[in-house]
């Protein structure tokens, strides 16, 4: 019988970030992981990424029994592996994560997806949100641009907020010129945060109740980096919300575990 | 950029050779008009299953689709200038996009005394007349009340019967159907003043049996599409469908449809499959089919996923009009009852919802493994009770769904790469529920 140690690599190529996760046969267990901007070139960044992630395993590619690409530049990767969709990913990372979680809402850079998955991590029923940036990461971007703030720091101070404001527009570019409008009449940062959250908490709750919410719900993609916006999605939806520690990797942690399931 | 990228290619390869003769079908709908008016014929902006074709046909007025012209329109990715002219004028980006390239065309043939330079298809002939009517959504007679800035023609509204789900057939159906002959006997008389000929019964009783046959071939061909490997795709019913439609109680249609059940009788009975290796079965459940990108099929199928059935288009299965009706304009009466009334009975029985009924029937008649909706922002007939009829549908099957979201003509509510990413998870899920 061959012991050997057997490693998986999983890669998310997305529109802001690219991740990459490694997996030992044994266990499944995360060998190492690695995250850099997406940039203007996803075939070099994702073999730099993948370069970073073996580096870290110290070990090499031909150590790798297995890749799966996946996110919205998949098809770029300059190395051969299998692709699958984010929304598989995601579902089989967080069962990974999480098993008891049923339904997963996944915010990234250009949109947000609601799954309700099998105990199994197979997806039951899915949505991506419409063609509009509110629903998405890129909302926030806008935002914490004109208010000068670091989307690191957009979390924590929007939960300091006591009184958010109320945004009477469901679009993003609307939404700018709103926040500008609020800034003038001397709303405070974390009150526009905390209502630009609320809005978008109704706009993703609004996708997660279509596919048939079931509880336990996890929160994935940049927007589980923001405490503010999971808090106002769980007030929302009325449940608890469970947050990977590194929310941007779950998609490549998901790859790299149907990776070893090839 | 994605939108280029798609420039001249949005049509979809199709399965059988009958699909492909129908562009020129479809051409001759406007070379016709033009050609009636200069032969000082009379032609009429139109709408389909008003249930007035063969009224149509019989009084020699050549129907003038309108809202076929507007997914002509986006086929050739031509949409752009009349959707904006409409909204120019006025008319929201959320209303009925069909309607807005309608719209467009007509303002635009006024402001410049003339057809559009380079409307495909040589554009809609200058009507005569137009005939909205109710059935299926309300701006399939508010657009013709609209186009009246833009064209000084009479316009006529006919009212199709749409009884409740749980209606007592039996005690309101005389009254239903009194109601309807009524509104057709309206119409004839309207069309008889503009034509200042009257309508012939011999003539109408002609027309519904060539509409009647070709409609009964149109349904012995989807019958035939439950053969697996898939005979005949939803691209190709997506073009076909010209005939029933746009050719009405025509002895052209019924020649069609003769031709296209041989086809595919031949290759069900072959095994000549639209893919080499057919691996899911997909039903098109609702919504207007994306005009602006039909290679989408075959980008399904790239997978070895085939949609082997629809239900839009084809709306009606064949019905029987009782042989005692000796009145033409009482027979289509009947026949127009009987059809929207034909899944009541199975929708009371059950889910109370005819629409759920008949994709609950087709999913198993088809042997599909999923279903495939798509929203059309602009058309709410098509898009709203979606979700409901989705969620109803899981209820009684456990088949993936998946709801795509752009519009019937209207590019700017489409994302390839949201597409593909939604394509690709769901071929995921039918992969998996088929491993088991």
């Amino acid at each position: 019988m061959n012991n050997a140690i057997r490693y998986f690599a999983g890669v998310d190529i997305g529109s802001v970030s690219i991740a990459a996760v490694l997996i030992r046969s044994q266990k499944r267990e995360m060998a190492a992981s690695e995250m850099i901007p997406s940039g203007g070139n996803y075939k070099d960044a994702a073999r730099k990424v993948l370069n970073g992630v073996l580096s870290k395993a110290g070990i090499g590619v031909a150590d790798l029994a297995g890749i799966v690409t996946t996110g919205l530049g998949a098809e770029s990767a300059p190395f051969p592996a299998r692709q699958v969709s984010d929304i598989s990913c995601q579902a089989m990372g967080c069962r990974r994560l999480f098993p008891q979680v049923r339904t997963v809402i996944d915010i990234g850079g250009q949109f947000t997806k609601a799954m309700r998955i099998t105990p199994e991590g197979r997806v039951a029923d899915f949505l991506m949100s419409e063609k509009c940036a509110t629903g998405s990461g890129r909302f926030l971007q806008v935002i914490a641009r004109i208010l000068h703030v670091n989307l690191s720091e957009i979390g924590s101070l929007s939960l300091q907020s006591e009184t958010p404001v109320e945004f009477s527009t469901n679009c993003a570019v609307f939404a700018e010129s709103e926040t500008v409008s609020r800034i003038a009449e001397g709303a405070k940062a974390a009150d526009i945060l905390a209502g630009v959250h609320r809005a978008m908490a109704a706009k993703v709750s609004m996708l997660a109740k279509r596919v048939k919410m079931e509880t336990e719900v996890a929160l994935t993609g940049g927007g589980g980096e923001d405490t503010g916006l999971v808090q106002a999605v769980g007030d929302t939806l009325g449940v608890r919300i469970w947050v990977p520690e590194q929310p941007r990797l779950s998609a490549a942690l998901g790859a790299a575990c149907l990776a070893a399931a090839d | 950029m994605e939108q280029r990228e798609q420039q001249g290619k949005t049509a979809a390869v199709k399965g059988t050779d009958m699909a492909r003769k129908v562009r020129g079908m479809v051409k001759n709908i406007y070379q016709s008009a033009h050609e009636a008016k200069q032969a000082g014929g009379k032609v009429a902006y139109s709408m389909i299953m008003s249930q007035y074709d063969e009224i149509l046909r019989a009084m020699d007025i050549v129907p003038l689709p309108t809202e076929n012209f507007a997914g002509v329109c986006a086929a050739k990715r031509q949409m752009d200038r009349f959707l904006l002219q409409a909204e120019a004028d006025g008319y929201s980006q959320s209303l009925c996009s069909y309607a807005r390239i309608g719209l467009g065309f007509d303002s635009l043939r006024k402001e410049g005394s003339g057809i559009p330079d380079n409307s495909p298809d040589g554009g809609m002939a200058m009507p005569d007349m137009m005939l909205g009517s109710s059935s299926v959504c309300d701006p399939r007679y508010k657009w013709f009340q609209a186009a009246g800035r833009f064209l000084d023609v009479p316009r006529y509204n006919v009212d199709v019967v749409s009884p409740p789900i749980r209606a007592n057939l039996e005690d309101t159906r005389d009254y239903y159907i009194r109601y309807q002959k009524e509104q057709f006997r309206g119409l004839i008389a309207f069309l008889e003043k503009q034509t200042g000929r009257k309508m012939s019964d011999d003539r109408l009783w002609e027309s519904i049996r060539l509409c009647d046959e070709a409609w009964r071939l149109w349904y012995e061909i989807d019958r035939l599409r439950v053969a697996v490997p898939s005979p005949m795709p939803s691209q190709d019913h997506f073009s076909i469908m010209a005939a029933a439609h746009y050719y009405a109680g025509t002895q052209i249609a019924v020649d069609f449809y003769q031709g296209l059940y041989d086809e595919v009788k031949y290759k069900a009975a072959n095994k000549n499959g639209v893919v080499p290796d057919e691996k899911y079965r997909i039903l098109y459940g609702a919504g207007l089919p994306p005009w602006h990108t039909l290679w989408i099929f075959n980008y399904f199928e790239s997978f070895g996923a085939v949609f082997v059935i629809e239900n839009v288009y084809r709306a009606y299965d064949p019905v029987e009009v009782p042989s005692s009706v000796q009145d033409p304009v009482e027979y289509l009466a009947w026949r127009t009852f009987l059809r929207v009334t034909q899944w009541h009975e199975k929708a009371s029985a059950r889910s109370g919802n005819p629409y759920v009924e008949k994709l609950l029937e087709m999913a198993a008649d088809y042997k599909t493994d999923g279903v495939v909706f798509h929203a059309c922002r602009s058309c709410r007939a098509s898009t709203l009770g979606q979700t409901h009829i989705k969620n109803l549908l899981g209820r009684y099957t456990d088949i993936p769904m998946m709801q795509l979201t752009s519009d019937m003509v209207d590019l700017r509510d489409y994302s390839e790469s949201q597409w593909k990413a939604q394509i690709g998870a769901f071929i995921e899920a039918l992969a998996a529920r088929k491993r088991g």
